[in-house]
């Protein structure tokens, strides 16, 4: 009880920083102006390694709910400056320019998230029946939206085979899902395909390779390894597929 | 589908370049312009004849109308560029560190985009990054020759450089390390009759499998385990992909080769199907 009200004042007392760091204008101001350009561009640079690696990555990467959200939300500010600007006659005449730079680059994040989308939505309509039959590991790599898609997607192919001909088939044959060793039906990521990455920082220790080779990872150098190889590595940030 | 064939797995060579429009360049402007709010940055104010950092692709927007010059990257002058041949073909081994990763794009850009804003003639600085690509591409040509399925090292390689040998390397080594596997597992098992569909029909295939293997996948010991993993490309295309032309005329082949068949086969197929 006491730590739970300690915790809130802190909070306050905290919160009162920050809002007290905001007010007085000037230098502060600008350094608030400051972090929020270097945000964005993070958010842009972030985006860019995204789209890249779900190009390049032979599985399923987490989606970054936050990331797209506040992007979609800045696309739909920018597109609202375009109108409230356009529709000023007097503005308009002078922000020509202004208009052209903020539309340019409106396309040209939208461009990013459609890729991004698309990418994805490739591997899902390639792996749909392991993404829809997998465990939550599995299923936190995915939006909502595209939890939905997968499932709807699976329920309905099913619902068609069956129809057209799966029903006319013995019993035993009847299956989508049959996962053999030998002969497996469902579709997965091969983990082991190749990948380029860049490594970031340096890895200790070298990074152990089938067939018992082993490869030492060094900061800006690039190589091509099976993605089993870098997986823990790229989620901690210290190589990125390029 | 979702993703054209040309894209799924590499990137085409617009968006490589449109990646590359977004290094910053410094530009002297010739108009003031407020600080613009955009998603990715914010732009700085422009007065003009005050050097700013941008995107390239604002840069490119202003030349085009004529409100900026582009200041080329010290790296794209008529010196650092003999510089950098002369780094690039004293070791015929290596790439060496003097270009940036988007070379060959920002180059291009910068070229085309503002030829006058060079501080030598344009077709100096065209010939010179040819110059240094083509002694590149004899690199790369010679790196090629010694795939192998572990791993590969190209240190300061370009991105697009990369993205022209990206599937050719990735499907290379790929195919190597299947058949790696492949062999090695030939001599470490012998229980080959478990493995079906050399030739025999599908519904015959599938009743071996219901037989010999046991549904629940937690009851695989590990020899079935890597025998699966190592096969997994061959058998997941095989019910799919499989035409019954190719299955008269493939009697008891070499596995290697059939591999390559097969391989050759789902290509034919994909593309196919994309269209």
């Amino acid at each position: 009880m006491a730590d739970a009200r300690d915790a809130e004042i802190d909070d306050l007392i905290n919160n009162l920083d920050r809002d007290y760091d905001f007010h007085p204008g000037g230098k502060d101001n600008a350094g608030y102006g400051r972090d929020q350009a270097d945000n964005k561009q993070q958010d842009l640079q972030k985006l860019l390694n995204l789209w890249i690696a779900e190009r390049t990555c032979p599985d399923i990467l987490p989606y970054d709910e936050e990331l797209i959200s506040t992007l979609t939300d800045r696309l739909r500010a920018q597109v609202e400056f375009i109108e409230m600007t356009t529709t000023d006659p007097e503005a308009a005449s002078q922000s020509k320019l202004k208009i052209l730079l903020v539309e340019s680059e409106l396309e040209r994040i939208k461009f990013l998230i459609r890729g991004y989308v698309r990418a994805r939505m490739h591997k899902i309509d390639k792996y749909y029946l392991h993404l829809s039959t997998q465990d939550t590991d599995t299923k936190r790599k995915l939006s909502d939206a595209e939890q939905r898609f997968v499932l709807r997607r699976a329920t309905q192919l099913k619902r068609f085979y069956d129809q057209r001909f799966l029903s006319s088939f013995p019993q035993a044959l009847q299956r989508l899902d049959d996962n053999s060793p030998i002969l497996p039906m469902v579709d997965t990521p091969d983990l082991n395909e190749f990948v380029f990455v860049r490594v970031l920082q340096d890895v200790p220790g070298e990074v152990v390779l089938s067939n018992d080779d082993s490869v030492d990872l060094q900061k800006g150098n690039i190589y091509v390894l099976p993605y089993k190889a870098i997986r823990k590595f790229l989620r901690v940030g210290e190589v990125e597929l390029v | 589908m979702a993703l054209p064939l040309k894209q799924i797995g590499t990137f085409l060579p617009s968006e490589i370049s449109f990646l590359a429009e977004n290094t910053s360049v410094s530009i002297v402007p010739r108009q003031a312009l407020d600080v613009l709010e955009l998603i990715g940055l914010n732009l700085p104010a422009m007065r003009p004849m005050r050097r700013v950092e941008v995107p390239l692709w604002v840069a490119i927007i202003l030349k085009k109308q004529s409100r900026c010059n582009i200041i080329a990257p010290t790296w794209l002058s008529e010196d650092s560029l003999k510089a950098a041949y002369e780094a690039e073909a004293s070791n015929m081994t290596r790439f060496s560190n003097k270009l940036p990763w988007e070379w060959i794009e920002v180059g291009e850009l910068v070229l085309t985009s503002a030829p006058d804003d060079l501080a030598c003639p344009p077709h100096i600085i065209r010939n010179l990054l040819r110059d240094i690509r083509e002694i590149r591409q004899a690199k790369v040509r010679a790196g090629l020759k010694s795939l192998d399925p572990t791993y590969m090292q190209i240190d300061n390689v370009g991105a697009m450089e990369l993205n022209e040998i990206r599937q050719f390397v990735t499907m290379t080594m790929n195919e190597l390390r299947v058949l790696q596997n492949g062999r090695a597992e030939e001599e470490a098992e012998e229980e080959v009759e478990q493995y079906p569909g050399e030739d025999s029909d599908l519904e015959d295939t599938l009743e071996t499998t219901e037989y010999s293997i046991p549904r629940d996948s937690s009851n695989f010991d590990d020899s079935l385990r890597s025998r699966s993993r190592s096969a997994a490309p061959l058998g997941e295309r095989r019910p799919t992909s499989r035409a019954p032309a190719y299955e008269d005329d493939e009697g008891d082949e070499e596995e290697d080769l059939e591999m390559d068949e097969s391989y050759l086969h789902t290509v034919k197929d994909n593309s196919s199907g994309q269209r």
